[in-house]
């Protein structure tokens, strides 16, 4: 395998696992589990007066 | 909104504020930012209402180089952009981060008052640099070598003041607004590194040449560019939204989720925009393609996160008409939307055909700068300036809703009279006669832009006035004896009482 094949090859590899890693991020996102942390981080900046 | 400094419990489950000791924040520094802030937002407004009358008038060159056009031009785009915008970026960002991490700044006072030295000495070197003539000539990144590399020690410094005191957070979680204002800061040091790698002429000298040539450089000046617009002027200000817009409602975010996937799709996205800057040039066609994409992509980011700081007003609408600082965050937001949804129409290569070097481009910019960056910081001044000083009132309720009224006509007409303009002239240059000829001359196009100039340089103007007005009444608020305030508290609560 030359240096020009393998940079070619990455440069789609690049795109496939950068759509792999946002899909994943979405997943983690949006799932159930999270909810009650998601619903006390929100509340952060109301927590701490001036 | 001032009734501020909440006692009450908040009709949220586990949170009452006040109720924890809090850790010694640091606060002088981040009161000399609020000042720089407001210091250097005036003196950009006033070199734009300069430069815009110059255009319209071009006697007001004066004949001099020091204060041509093509001088004092970049002075008001560097002004505006990192003065004014730098410094409410330092002062939201110290601020945010210590409160939602409950630590004390990393490095402590000495360390922000380096950082606030340093960044206004950068502004000083760089300004009348231009003004001399020293310039790199690449929009939005003129300071030469040696402003760049003191640049350099001072961010570095800021991310590693910003980093640390997320290191020693004590609340678990590292709220959504360090995101950004973390992205924030990284970003522009790449991006700044990336775009200014140059040659200095000789070590005593200003000159320097560039590494990159031809559309290799042109193509890195305007990742370099456009990343401007997306993390200073986007991420940066979206890490104020996310935290001084709950603050003011008194509401947390709408979603902590749409925040998470409004966070990373603009960081994944953002980056590849940059060659909607480059249509119709040599860059490749699949490069000007893939930043057009991307551009209008970006559309769902924007608004994912426009919506995101709308909806925290749900239920807390009502505070509109009571709270003119609120009254700015949420217009910002507006106008947001309105930048966010032309970008990616003109990033499109048949629109970018008409907008392309015309005055439609300059009102964009503006939509975006005065309405967004610029509302927004005004609404944290209204609410972050009394408390930095210990008050919980505006001097002045009234005098901050005519800034409001004041600024948004004073945008309305810069924004529509350079859509005008900007088509038109779009227009006037790409008609033909009969013959094929073109049917203007170019001083013809010059010659019909003048009563637009004038609007412009009007809205110019009444901008600049409402920022006037601001300055006053702030100084007037942190003059204010702590009696005085408390009276005016009780007079302003009077009607609500009725």
């Amino acid at each position: 395998m030359t240096i020009e094949q393998i940079h070619s090859l990455l440069l789609t590899a690049w795109i496939v696992w950068f759509f792999v890693l946002f899909t994943g991020i979405v997943v983690w996102a949006m799932r159930p589990a999270r909810r009650e942390k998601f619903e006390r981080a929100r509340l952060i900046p109301l927590r701490e007066a001036e | 909104m001032p009734e501020g400094l909440t006692t009450q419990t908040l009709p949220f489950p586990g949170v009452a504020a006040q109720s924890r000791a809090q850790p010694d924040y640091v606060e002088a520094p981040l009161r000399a930012f609020a000042i720089a802030t407001i210091f250097w937002g005036i003196a950009g407004f006033a070199v734009g209402v300069l430069i815009a009358a110059q255009l319209a008038y071009p006697a007001l060159n004066f004949g001099l180089e020091f204060t041509s056009f093509g001088r004092v031009r970049p002075l008001h785009t560097s002004a505006v952009i990192f003065a004014f915008g730098g410094n409410a970026l330092f002062l939201t960002s110290l601020y945010v981060v210590q409160r939602t991490c409950r630590a004390r700044l990393f490095g402590g006072e000495e360390t922000a008052w380096f950082l606030f030295w340093g960044y206004q000495f950068f502004i000083v070197v760089a300004a009348t640099g231009y003004l001399l003539g020293i310039t790199q000539g690449k929009e939005y990144a003129e300071p030469e070598w040696y402003a760049d590399l003191w640049l350099t020690v001072v961010w570095v410094a800021y991310l590693v003041v910003y980093g640390g005191t997320i290191l020693r957070r004590e609340e678990p979680h590292i709220y959504v607004a360090n995101w950004f204002f973390l992205a924030f800061i990284i970003t522009v040091a790449v991006l700044h590194l990336g775009n200014n790698v140059a040659i200095p002429v000789s070590l005593f000298g200003a000159k320097s040449y560039g590494a990159a040539s031809g559309v290799q450089d042109a193509m890195i000046q305007w990742w370099y560019g456009h990343n401007a617009v997306g993390f200073f002027l986007t991420a940066g200000f979206l890490g104020m939204m996310y935290y001084f817009i709950p603050k003011q409602a008194e509401r947390p975010v709408y979603s902590y989720r749409l925040s998470i996937v409004h966070f990373w799709a603009l960081t994944f996205l953002y980056i590849w925009a940059g060659p909607h800057h480059l249509h119709h040039t040599a860059l490749p066609d699949w490069a000007q393609t893939l930043g057009m994409v991307f551009s209008v992509m970006l559309w769902m980011p924007s608004w994912g996160g426009m919506i995101n700081g709308l909806m925290t007003l749900s239920g807390a609408w009502d505070k509109l008409r009571t709270d003119p600082g609120l009254r700015f965050s949420v217009a910002s937001l507006g106008f947001y939307g309105i930048a966010t949804f032309e970008g990616p129409v003109m990033s499109i290569r048949a629109v970018n055909s008409l907008s392309h070097y015309t005055d439609w481009t300059i009102g964009h910019v503006h939509s975006g700068a005065l309405g967004w960056n610029g509302f927004i910081t005004f609404g944290v001044l209204y609410w972050l300036v009394p408390r930095l000083w210990g008050r919980t009132q505006l001097w002045s309720n009234r005098m901050a809703s005519w800034h409001f009224w004041i600024a948004t006509l004073g945008i309305l007409l810069y924004i529509t009279s350079m859509w005008v303009s900007g088509i038109m002239q779009g227009l006037m240059w790409r008609a033909y006669d009969h013959l094929g000829f073109l049917q203007y001359a170019f001083v013809e196009t010059v010659a019909a832009l003048h009563p637009y100039y004038v609007i412009r340089a009007l809205g110019g103007v009444l901008y600049l006035t409402g920022a006037l007005l601001m300055a006053y009444n702030l100084w007037r608020t942190v003059r204010m004896p702590v009696a005085e305030a408390q009276a005016a508290r009780t007079v302003d609560a009077l009607p609500a009482a009725a």
